[in-house]
């Protein structure tokens, strides 16, 4: 139980909280991805998705959701999800 | 300009979750958030006020379920002594702070932020800074403390 009454920080300002989710790389190309995630996604919602490879080689790439559909992967509810590659933001080395 | 060809791909969503500021320390926040969260996720916060901006990376450290409350999770999260990569930001990057660390906030942030003196091994105060700059905390150090790696502190 918190002992604290009060809030020790009041902001009438912005505030935005984003997570990292893994995805499963399904398949991809220069224009799409697929993948498979543990959270759906509406479809036309675009988010940012960093991609990793051995050797620590990284990029992040702005996509946009074009198709989500539930599916079942080792009994455990996932969602595919297609996603169009609108740009690359930045590649380099971790 | 490949990345598609890159042997054993793995990717990463990063998903801006809705949410409400509900308390602030120097060690990490709380949000109110519809959202379910797993303990452990990573994730950025920032936060943009009228007298202070506070960008960090943040750990999800515990997720309490209110069923039946109008906002149904109650998250807190642990901010990271990692510094905040580039290409994350949702806001303007220009207003923040360069580090954007809340030691670097702490001239503008005023009485909004919990700050606190740092204090040499005799008890002499160093000077005021957040207290991320205690060794005791997470955090970012300052420049004349050298930061020990968190997998160390962990072993401790």
């Amino acid at each position: 139980m918190d002992r604290r009454r009060h809030g020790r920080y009041h902001t009438e300002g912005h505030v935005a909280v984003q997570v990292l989710r893994d995805v499963d790389v399904v398949r991809a190309s220069a224009r799409e991805i697929t993948v498979i995630s543990g959270s759906r996604a509406v479809t036309g919602s675009e988010m940012r998705m960093r991609v990793t490879a051995v050797g620590g080689r990284q990029a992040t790439l702005h996509v946009r959701t074009t198709g989500s559909q539930p599916q079942l992967v080792g009994g455990q509810l996932r969602y595919r999800l297609w996603m169009q590659v609108l740009s690359q933001e930045s590649e380099g080395m971790q | 300009m490949t990345w598609w060809t890159w042997p054993e791909l793995r990717g990463a969503v990063l998903e801006q979750i809705p949410g409400q500021l509900v308390d602030i320390g120097a060690g990490g926040c709380s949000l109110e958030t519809s959202t379910r969260l797993s303990s452990g996720t990573f994730g950025f916060v920032e936060i943009q006020g009228a007298d202070a901006s506070v960008a960090e990376v943040a750990r999800v450290c515990d997720v309490t379920e209110r069923p039946g409350a109008a906002v149904r999770f109650l998250v807190r999260l642990e901010f990271l002594p990692i510094a905040l990569p580039t290409h994350t930001g949702v806001m303007d990057r220009r207003s923040m702070t360069p580090e954007g660390s809340l030691a670097a906030a702490a001239e503008k942030a005023g009485s909004s932020l919990t700050l606190v003196p740092r204090r040499r091994a005799g008890g002499e105060v160093e000077g005021v800074s957040s207290a991320h700059g205690a060794p005791d905390s997470h955090g970012y150090a300052g420049p004349a403390l050298p930061v020990e790696p968190l997998a160390e502190r962990l072993k401790k």
